[in-house]
């Protein structure tokens, strides 16, 4: 952002004065307690130094009294009023420095003019010049000023010390009021240059905080996008990666319906033959169709299977489902194109009962693509086997998909999972099997792994029991 | 809002105006002298007191709470070294009948006492004082060695206010002439007196005399 020049100056002035403000609104309190603080003070000294007049033997308050109590109030009472009430105020320091300068000859007059009590006057100066403004301290020494010059015509022994003194004493005196006036006055100048240098820096600090956020906005939005891009880019791939593996069992499941099919044809010519009979062998027709139905079941069941595979699932929740029949179902898609290509093909599962939590469309994919990866990889081996094994670990469930393969090379492992990573020719794989399935299975708080100690290739899934989860029945 | 400005104003105003009624009516305070004394112009016959020998005799009486007389006595302090030699004084402390000694002796007692050349005397019921006629704390007298009258007032220019005043000059001078004998001031040097009543002015209107 370049900075419009007059809009810069406004904040900088803007800055500069509520700091301004903000450094008279610290002192001004401190200086309200410091002013009840001399009112009390006073008061002690009247006390302790003239807390009577007499006349013989009788004593009676002395006067001193009275204007430590009320002098010394009024003096307290409305500058701290002013401050407490209104912090910060222009007014507030110039009644202040008006009372500061006052509470001093108050003190020199309750002390018996000690020239000690002087010493006030410079401190309160120095005081004064917390606020960083020279109003208060020319209020100050004009005021001392004036004192001089009055006290000094009229009695001028209660401010010089002496009987009688030119005018021009007043101004000595001045005039080392001035001497400090002077040095301090140079310390408010370079305090406001700091000031007004720390007020450009924090409007700069501003804008380039204004800047940054304005950045890191356009670039979250950006990665926002992109993430938008990258998930619909992700479901394209998942989804792309299942019909990938859904492609390459279109043989295979070609094959599957059309063995029922070809079963179907042959019955239905051996019902037409039945039928010329003489005798209608009802008992052979009714057998005749029961297979009928069974065989018409299977394809409906392969493509009931197909219907579920491909629909998509990401946004099911976990459902109890039993491991047998997703094995069944992943399996009846490719256990007759497995047997065409040789590859003998096994499932073992002591308990069929057994459930895990799970989708069961994205196992099957899983499993699919397992079970894909092994055929691809056995098909050109003298022995050609895949065995799926299901056994119950405690809380988990586990599934090895073992095949006849010797294993990975240890450089192979480190990449499988890892997203378009294949070693399969140009054109025959995504490369995102392995790292979807992987994902799948951690969506489902599961693991998916090779297992090194396996003497032949061997991935396992481990999923979690369904009564461990609470998840609603399906 | 402009109501409002004005009313800041007035207050201002009146508190201005208070502060300087206050420091006004204390600088006059400060300013107003006690009752001067009428003293004779030779050594009072009827005092105990003894004029010293060759050398001036300086008295000053003092109540003993006064505070402006810290003062007095302050200056008393700063003179006595300027005028060794030449001079010596008694400090005489009012007591009256019904206070006791320990009152008397207090702060100021100790003072005058710490002074060289000085001796703090107690004067029971102001006998002193009206030998001298002293009203007024801080009133102090010089006698010549010949007894004569040569100054009376205070040594203070204001109430409890130390610093050069006309009576330290008035009786500088005369110990700076080269033959103080022959006291060249046609005039008794004569100055106010700032200090508490040594007086009951009740009493005194009834009994004439300090108790």
């Amino acid at each position: 952002m370049i900075n419009n020049p007059p809009d810069f100056k406004s904040r900088v002035e803007k800055v500069y004065k509520e700091r301004f403000r903000a450094i008279a609104s610290t002192i001004d309190p401190l200086f309200g307690y410091l002013l009840l603080f001399q009112w009390f003070v006073g008061v002690l000294f009247a006390l302790t130094i003239s807390p009577l007049t007499w006349e013989g033997d009788v004593g009676k308050v002395h006067l001193h009294v009275y204007t430590a109590v009320f002098l010394g109030g009024a003096l307290a009472l409305y500058p701290a009023f002013l401050v407490f009430s209104n912090p910060g105020a222009p007014l507030n320091r110039m009644v202040i420095s008006f009372a500061q300068i006052l509470f001093s000859v108050l003190f020199i007059h309750l002390t018996g003019g000690r020239i000690e009590t002087h010493f006030h006057i410079f401190g309160s100066l120095a005081f004064l010049a917390f606020y960083k403004d020279w109003r208060p301290l020319a209020i100050a020494t004009i005021i001392t000023t004036l004192d001089h010059l009055v006290r000094g015509f009229y009695w001028p022994q209660s401010v010089y010390g002496v009987l009688s003194s030119s005018p021009w004493r007043a101004f000595e005196h001045a005039g080392w009021v001035l001497f400090e006036d002077m040095i301090l006055l140079y310390s408010i100048r370079v305090g406001l240059r700091d000031l007004r240098t720390h007020s450009e820096t924090h409007v700069k600090l501003e804008e380039t905080i204004l800047n940054i956020e304005e950045k890191v906005h356009e670039r979250t939005k950006q990665l926002q996008d992109s993430q938008k891009t990258v998930m619909t880019q992700q479901q394209a791939l998942i989804s792309s990666a299942k019909m990938s593996a859904l492609g390459e069992m279109a043989g295979g499941i070609a094959h599957e319906i059309n063995t029922p099919l070809a079963s179907i044809r042959n019955i239905s010519s051996q019902i037409e033959e039945v039928v010329d009979d003489e005798v209608l062998d009802r008992q052979l027709v009714k057998e005749m169709a029961l297979k009928l139905v069974k065989t018409t079941d299977r394809i409906g069941k392969i493509v009931q299977g197909m219907r579920a595979f491909s629909r998509e699932s990401t946004s099911d929740s976990l459902r109890p489902t039993l491991v047998q029949q997703i094995i069944e179902e992943t399996l009846g898609f490719c256990q007759e194109r497995f047997s065409g290509h040789g590859i003998e093909i096994s499932f073992e599962n002591k308990n069929p009962h057994l459930k895990i939590a799970a989708r069961a469309t994205e196992i099957s994919q899983v499993l699919l693509n397992l079970l894909n990866n092994s055929h691809d990889a056995v098909m050109n081996l003298p022995e050609k086997w895949i065995r799926i094994a299901v056994t119950e670990r405690d809380k988990n469930v586990e599934i090895r998909i073992t095949d006849s393969g010797k294993g990975i090379p240890v450089e192979v492992q480190k990449k499988i999972f890892q997203p378009f990573f294949t070693t399969k020719p140009v054109g025959s794989g995504t490369g995102l099997g392995l790292s979807i399935s992987l994902g799948i299975i951690r969506g489902h708080k599961g693991e998916l792994r090779l297992d090194n100690n396996s003497s032949n290739t061997c991935f396992v899934i481990q999923l979690i029991k369904s009564e461990e989860l609470s998840i609603p029945a399906a | 809002m402009k109501k409002r400005k004005l009313s800041t104003l007035l207050i201002f105003l009146g508190w201005f105006m208070a502060i300087g009624f206050g420091f006004t009516r204390i600088y006059n305070y400060a300013n107003i002298p006690g009752k001067p004394a009428q003293a004779l112009l030779q050594w009072p016959q009827g005092t105990t007191l003894s004029s010293f020998k060759d050398l001036a005799t300086l008295v000053m009486f003092v109540h003993p709470h006064c505070p402006c007389s810290e003062a007095s006595l302050g200056e008393l302090e700063k003179l006595m070294p300027r005028i060794l030699g030449k001079a010596k004084s008694y400090v005489v402390f009012y007591k009256p009948q019904n206070k006791t000694k320990e009152w008397v002796q207090d702060s100021l007692w100790k003072k005058a006492q710490s002074i060289p050349n000085v001796t703090a005397l107690i004067d029971e019921t102001g006998i002193e004082a009206s030998q001298f006629d002293a009203k007024t704390s801080g009133q102090t007298f010089l006698y010549s060695s010949e007894g004569n009258l040569l100054f009376q007032g205070g040594i203070t220019a204001q109430r409890g206010h130390m610093g050069d005043n006309d009576g330290q000059l008035a009786i500088l001078s005369y110990f700076k002439l080269k033959n103080p004998k022959q006291n060249p001031l046609r005039e008794i040097a004569q100055t106010p007196v700032f200090g508490c009543s040594l007086r009951n002015p009740e009493r005194a209107k009834t009994s004439g005399t300090y108790d």
